[in-house]
């Protein structure tokens, strides 16, 4: 294999994390709407599970989640244990939410990122030793769900791209 | 590279998660035990990252002003008329000023009064929301040579906005009022009647701890407490608004959600809670 098409075939697997990365890093930008760095990862993490696994692994959701935690003020760990348990939880059900619409997808998105949220919410009860509000778990719960459909949106065309570029090689 | 075989391959991908999910609550227990160490992380990525949010913040300024500009024009007839007649209203308030500042003189002439010196403050940017999901904090961009410290006061043009509670070698953290963990000791002004003003996440932090027989008055003035050394007297904060179910909250005066540059004020005071207490919330009782 020569080298342009290892560094091309490299790209193509590392691009599912460093997109995601970048998307953390960027919503951290004060825009006036706190919470969207929680909210960001969790629509990425589920759309690349499902539909490329192989270049989402474990390890990189762990680095993603450190990545996430790192940037907010929330007790460290609170971040990777959430998105571990969601990719987890995706991979187990993979098979099935591969062959779904888009539509099933998304309603099955808003269930977990609803768990997600309230697992986060209980860390940060438990690791805070107090009842933090529920508002703002609340409204990243919203944020997640309203920015799926958007992401799933460009993230599937990509997804296509890739397919295509790899089916002609 | 290591040629593993496929299904000592498919072992170890099945074996990372668990250790993965074992890892994370690992984590979760340093974190709780060194809270330097991830202070110390968190800063040297908000160091590496603060430059790629300053460049990033220019555009989103921009179509954040071009948007106020538009509401500004939007609204330019109501505004006009809330102007003029805050105008009136504020040229008898100067009256008063200017008659007070001449007494004033004149009687701190009589006393020999020694002046306050002026605070020094610097001026930074505000790069990035550090708050995430339950927190409500903001990271600053300060150039790599910055004498700001722990501890100083942020104020924007209007208000008291927050403290310092990181620093790094080009940023640092400021935690704002209105988190959870902000506990800020206040002055009424009416009644100078002290109390504490505690964060709650929402944009109005609740008022807490007033003395007995003393009842906050809508709209009264509430200014900063020299209490616990940790704060100047007198920095404004907001006014005080009693909500429906009967609780009392500060309207601050800063505009805490569109934050773009936030003034650094050192008094030089070190009367402060040290770093790991607003790191780690403890459960607090009544003081």
């Amino acid at each position: 294999m020569g080298l342009l098409r290892r560094l091309d075939a490299a790209a193509r697997a590392g691009f599912p994390g460093m997109f995601t990365a970048l998307l953390i890093i960027l919503a951290a930008v004060p825009v006036g709407i706190p919470g969207i760095v929680g909210a960001v990862s969790l629509p990425c993490i589920f759309f690349w599970t499902i539909f490329r696994p192989a270049a989402m692994p474990a390890p990189v959701v762990f680095a993603l989640g450190l990545l996430q935690d790192l940037l907010s003020f929330a007790a460290l760990g609170t971040g990777v244990l959430t998105l571990l348990i969601l990719h987890g939880v995706t991979l187990r059900l993979r098979d099935v939410l591969a062959r779904q619409s888009f539509l099933a997808n998304w309603l099955v998105f808003c269930g977990f990122a609803l768990c997600a949220v309230a697992l986060g919410w209980l860390l940060q009860a438990v690791l805070g030793w107090m009842l933090p509000p529920l508002a703002p778990g609340l409204h990243q719960l919203g944020i997640a769900a309203g920015l799926y459909p958007a992401l799933a949106w460009v993230l599937s065309r990509l997804h296509t791209a890739m397919q295509r570029a790899e089916a002609a090689l | 590279m290591i040629r593993l075989s496929i299904p000592l391959r498919q072992a170890l991908a099945r074996l990372s998660l668990p250790v993965l999910i074992a890892a994370a609550f690992g984590i979760m227990l340093l974190g709780k035990a060194d809270a330097v160490l991830i202070e110390r992380a968190r800063m040297a990525l908000a160091d590496a990252l603060s430059p790629i949010w300053a460049a990033v913040q220019e555009p989103v300024s921009a179509v954040r002003g071009a948007v106020q500009e538009a509401e500004a024009l939007w609204n330019m007839r109501a505004e006009n008329a809330r102007l003029t007649e805050e105008n009136e209203r504020l040229r008898r308030w100067q009256a008063t000023a200017l008659a007070l500042e001449a007494e004033n003189a004149l009687l701190r002439r009589q006393l020999a009064w020694v002046p306050d010196p002026a605070p020094q403050f610097r001026t930074a940017r505000v790069v990035a929301d550090a708050g995430g999901t339950y927190a409500r904090a903001v990271l600053l961009a300060t150039g790599p040579q910055h004498n700001v410290r722990k501890g100083q006061i942020a104020l924007d043009e209007r208000g008291f906005a927050g403290r310092v509670t990181e620093v790094g070698s080009r940023s640092a953290r400021v935690l704002l009022a209105t988190d959870i963990n902000s506990r800020v000791p206040v002055t009424l002004e009416g009644s100078r009647a002290r109390a504490i003003m505690v964060g709650n996440n929402t944009a109005r932090p609740r008022l807490q701890h007033w003395p007995e027989g003393v009842i906050p008055r809508e709209g009264d003035r509430v200014v900063t407490s020299a209490q616990a050394g940790a704060f100047p007297a007198g920095l404004p904060v907001g006014v005080v608004r009693w909500t429906e179910s009967g609780a009392v909250e500060v309207e601050l005066f800063a505009h805490l959600e569109r934050l773009d540059v936030l003034r650094l004020f050192d008094f030089g005071l070190s009367g402060i809670l040290p770093p790991e207490a607003v790191a780690r919330p403890e459960p607090r009782g009544r003081r």
